[in-house]
């Protein structure tokens, strides 16, 4: 079980991100992923950096993997999330959505 | 690889993928090739520019979030190196010797270089203490076109009055006239102490604070109002009074008079001369007490050169510059508005110099900071040569840990780490290297303490060490330490894993090639040494050997000062020669004189002298009692050889003769009549004597005339000196001018007890320093390169054992086998000597203003360096080469 019971808002956008990616996430996968959903430059250093703080508290797991692509080998640290990672992720959605609820105006105006 | 015929995507910038590489923790080195995918997508997308763009955003947000923690596994990090440093501390346990070869060889360069710190930091890089805001502070020194740059003149006090008034860039200006006074201590005993006559401003002009009692009132720099009082430095106030609080409002005892304490300066200050020395201060409505013969119209006397130090503050805004030309316009300007009587006119054209800040005059304080900076280069010199030294020690005990660190990185040990424990153990070593220092730094202060740099106006005198220097040492040290571990430790890096655990020799074979360059590199920075600090000491060695004229070995010298009020200009001559007759009587056998102002210290009369129908030549002149010259024992040309100094007459060298009367030989000026200049008097003198060329003055350069007068015409009291010849040494000498003194004019210390030779070469002390220190880390060095060299051999002897047991075995004689080791401990050494000639001509050239009496190119020099060098490194390996003779070669065969 993990200790951390809240995610700051780039850590949630990153296990976000790497939920979507499933089995295809690293850093630069991340990184492009959140740049194309959030219109934002992503530094890749904080990505990384979040990616080993979620992993210290056992919301993502990752592991060293050697590709062949285009020709050049590429080692890679992929990272999956962890069932305790994914019931953070809810969590952290409904408190957003109970924030959220009775601000309909906001919404659309949005 | 891209296949042929495809684009080549673009590389991003090369240097920011480099530093991207060294900035990522080895964890996290993946990023490099992820964003080189991001950065070939995104040129593609955006093209080049942008994606170079976006990468340098990449790397400088690595750098930020990423590089302190490569930082942290680096062993910066508190908690990585808290282990280090024990590990350090528990090697430097186990392998005694090693820790203390180590700190020795450091302690020993860094204190050298730590001393000379110390030195410099005190003449040239603190700033005045106790004075406030000294860089809006001016000086004033008033000089002339004609005379020397070392020669200055006073200016009257309407002189100054009137500077005050019409220098208007200026918020005050004060003066000062150095007057050293005697002082009765609080044990009885009188002392000679430097003290400074000032304007009642001084202190406020200078802003220095008392921190008991206050400064000078403006009614105490009127003479007509006679207030007999004084400030006492902060260690003087102690010495006298016990405490500072309690020694205002005490009377203490100035040249036998007793005088008010006022109040006590702030500790450090010792007046606008920095290294100042005066301890004493006095306003001139003190010095009828300090000194009565003074006449009571001096101050009102507009051509009487009364002070002879100016220190004007700046107003905001006022370049130094429109101060001198302010200054210069007023000299032209009392020229011009005559009759005025005024110090600014005379027969000599006078300048103002005029320098921003206070302290030594610029151009003392550049002959300070050369000799530093000589010191401070052969320092660096030494710096190197133990750089070396440590790293090839260093390099000898990882090489021999080689297997113990293939093993570590067999288990797992990372590479940067077992890197990182050899430079943390060299820092560690450099902080115990560094406290190791500062004890040989207290300990060498001694050696600079009596020193004077800049021609004898700089005293090395109560020189700390304090905080600056040991911030010098520990940085230093540490530095040190740091660069001796960066060679070992990237051949620890390099150190091949399976090479060694195969058995192979081959890091060392490497490790020992960079230990042999370190050698080479140690006996060129020794030649060096050896070279510059061998012409320093020849240097030296010709100066003694200069020829005075006359034997000052034999003469003993005691100083006095008659600052009696009871004496007056008559009762001075009287004692003087009280003083002679008291010293002949009670010496069996000796001769003694009387002279004023004392020789060879750079006072002398400038006294004007002309044949009746030229102008003036400046001589050096003297006032001596009847016995002097006789006691001088010059060579006589013609006169009477035992003048009696009767009133008008005089004695002159030749080079005085040749001056007036050119053309005629030297003995003729005997009989004839010599006049002083109008504004002395004019009066008329005889020639009663003509002596060869001496040297009263300065010990090199040309001679300068010297003329002697008799005492009793001085007409003022002024330091007199005592020479004795035959007396038993200068102590003895002194115990017969106090007797004298007691029973004429009891309370008069004495000082400068001496020899005339040993007054002498107080002229080249600053050159005696430079070239003890430079001997000193000379030999240092020498003795450093020697251990080095022996280190080097030793270790090639125990890795060539089996080759040379098979050499035994197959019949090489103990002699071939000592002659080859020892030939490669000279080639080295030959290979580092040619190195460190070729290096040597470049500081001989350097050192060229400092020689004397040599070339800087003197071939026997550098032949002497080369053949030291030669024969220490013969010996240096020699033993190893005799331990290689003794080596079995059935043990070796054994052992295979």
């Amino acid at each position: 079980m993990t200790d951390k019971t809240v995610l700051g808002e780039f850590e949630h956008h990153v296990l976000l991100a790497a939920l979507r990616l499933g089995e295809e996430a690293y850093t630069s996968t991340i990184l492009t992923e959140l740049e194309v959903r959030t219109g934002r430059e992503v530094s890749a250093a904080a990505v990384y950096i979040a990616l080993r703080r979620l992993e210290k508290h056992r919301l993502v797991r990752s592991r060293m993997r050697r590709a062949l692509e285009e020709g050049q080998r590429r080692e890679r640290r992929y990272f999956t999330v962890t069932p305790p990672g994914v019931e953070l992720a809810r969590t952290a959605r409904r408190r957003l959505e109970a924030l959220w609820d009775g601000l309909d105006a906001v919404r659309v105006g949005g | 690889m891209n296949p042929p015929g495809q684009a080549t995507s673009p590389r991003p910038p090369r240097l920011a993928r480099w530093l991207l590489r060294t900035l990522l923790p080895t964890e996290a080195r993946h990023l490099v090739g992820e964003l080189d995918d991001l950065h070939a997508a995104r040129a593609a997308r955006s093209g080049r520019g942008a994606a170079h763009a976006w990468y340098l955003r990449q790397v400088a947000g690595c750098a930020v979030r990423l590089g302190p923690r490569r930082l942290l596994a680096a062993g910066a990090g508190p908690v990585f190196l808290g282990r280090d440093i024990r590990l350090a501390l528990r090697a430097c346990r186990r392998e005694p010797a090693y820790a203390a070869a180590f700190i020795c060889t450091l302690s020993l360069g860094v204190g050298g270089v730590a001393t000379v710190y110390a030195a410099a930091h005190w003449v040239v890089l603190r700033p005045p203490p106790g004075v406030g805001a000294p860089a809006d502070l001016v000086t004033l020194r008033l000089g002339a076109v004609e005379a020397p740059p070392n020669v200055t003149f006073g200016v009257s006090e309407p002189d100054l009055v009137r500077l005050r008034e019409r220098l208007r860039g200026l918020t005050g200006l004060a003066a000062s006239t150095p007057r050293s006074v005697n002082v009765i201590g609080a044990d009885g005993q009188p002392r000679r102490v430097a003290a400074e006559l000032v304007t009642a401003n001084y202190l406020d002009v200078l802003q220095v604070r008392t921190v008991a009692g206050r400064g000078f009132l403006p009614e105490e720099g009127d003479m007509a109002t006679p207030a007999a009082v004084v400030v006492l430095a902060y260690d003087l106030a102690l010495e006298l009074a016990g405490s500072v609080a309690g020694a205002v409002g005490r009377t203490v005892r100035v040249n036998d008079r007793p005088l008010l304490v006022v109040g006590v300066a702030p500790p450090g200050f010792r007046g606008a001369e920095l290294p100042g020395r005066a301890r004493l201060w006095f306003p001139p409505s003190a010095l009828p007490a300090v000194a009565p013969a003074t006449p009571p119209d001096v101050l009102r006397r507009g051509g009487e050169q009364f002070w002879h130090r100016l220190v004007g503050r700046r107003a905001a805004g006022v370049p130094v510059a429109a101060v001198a030309a302010a200054a210069h316009a007023e000299v032209e300007l009392a020229k011009e508005e005559g009759p005025y009587p005024s110090s600014l006119v005379a027969g000599v054209t006078f300048r103002f110099d005029v320098w921003g800040g206070v302290g030594l005059d610029p151009a003392v304080r550049a002959q300070a900071r050369r000799t530093l900076a000589l010191l401070a280069g052969a320092a660096a010199f030494l710096l190197l040569l133990v750089v070396a030294n440590l790293a090839s020690l260093v390099l000898a005990r990882v090489s021999g840990r080689t297997t113990g660190t293939a093993v570590r990185l067999a288990l797992g040990a990372g590479r940067g780490r077992v890197a990182r424990e050899v430079l943390v153990e060299t820092m560690v070593l450099g902080v115990l290297g560094a406290a190791g220092a500062l004890l040989l730094a207290v300990a060498w202060r001694g050696w600079f303490e009596h020193a004077r740099l800049g021609g004898g106006s700089a005293s090395l005198e109560g020189m700390p060490i304090g905080v600056p220097v040991v911030a010098f040492a520990l940085a230093t040290a540490v530095l040190t330490g740091l660069l001796a571990g960066i060679p070992p430790a990237l051949a620890t890096r390099r150190a091949g894993l399976l090479a060694v655990l195969r058995g192979a020799r081959h890091g060392d074979r490497a490790g020992q090639r960079l230990r042999s360059l370190l050698v080479a590199l140690q006996v060129a920075v020794s030649v060096v040494l050896l070279v510059g600090g061998g012409l320093l000491v020849r240097t030296v060695a010709n100066l003694r050997a200069v020829e005075l004229g006359f034997d000052g070995a034999g003469i003993a010298t005691v100083t006095f000062h008659p600052e009696k009020h009871d004496l007056g200009s008559a009762g001075v001559a009287d004692l003087a020669q009280r003083v002679e007759r008291h010293m002949v009587e009670h010496l069996p056998g000796a001769r003694a004189g009387v002279v004023s102002p004392p020789p060879l210290q750079g006072g002398f009369f400038t006294h004007g002298v002309r044949s009746h129908d030229e102008s003036a030549n400046w001589v050096a002149g003297y006032y001596v009692t009847p016995g002097f010259v006789a006691t001088l024992g010059a060579r006589v040309l013609a006169g009477t050889p035992a003048w009696r100094a009767d009133s008008g007459t005089v004695v002159i060298t030749r080079a005085v003769a040749t001056a007036l009367w050119p053309g005629s030989p030297a003995e003729a000026a005997v009989g004839r009549t010599v006049w002083e200049p109008d504004h002395m008097g004019g009066g008329a003198m005889r020639v009663a004597a003509v002596l060869e060329d001496i040297r009263t003055a300065a010990v090199t350069g040309e001679i300068p005339g010297a003329l002697f007068r008799p005492l009793v015409e001085m007409g003022r009291d002024a330091e007199m000196q005592v020479w004795v010849r035959g007396a038993d040494g200068p102590g003895r000498a002194a115990a017969e001018v106090r007797r004298a003194l007691a029973a004429a004019a009891p309370g008069l210390p004495v000082y400068d007890v001496r020899s005339v030779r040993a007054t002498a070469e107080l002229q080249f002390a600053e050159r005696t320093v430079l070239a003890r220190a430079a001997g000193a880390l000379a030999a240092l060095g020498l003795l450093l390169a020697a251990v080095g060299l022996y280190g080097v051999m030793a270790s090639a002897v125990a890795e060539r054992r089996r080759e040379i047991g098979v050499r035994a075995a197959l019949g090489a004689a103990p002699g071939e086998i000592l002659g080859s080791v020892v030939l490669r401990g000279l080639v080295l050494a030959l290979v580092g000597g040619v190195v460190g000639i070729a290096a040597a001509t470049v500081v001989g050239r350097a050192l060229r203003a400092q020689l004397f009496g040599l070339d800087a190119l003197d071939a026997s020099t550098y032949v002497g360096g080369m053949v030291a060098v030669l024969l220490v490194a013969a010996a240096a390996s020699w033993l190893p080469a005799r331990r290689a003779t003794r080596i079995s070669p059935m043990e070796v065969l054994r052992s295979e």
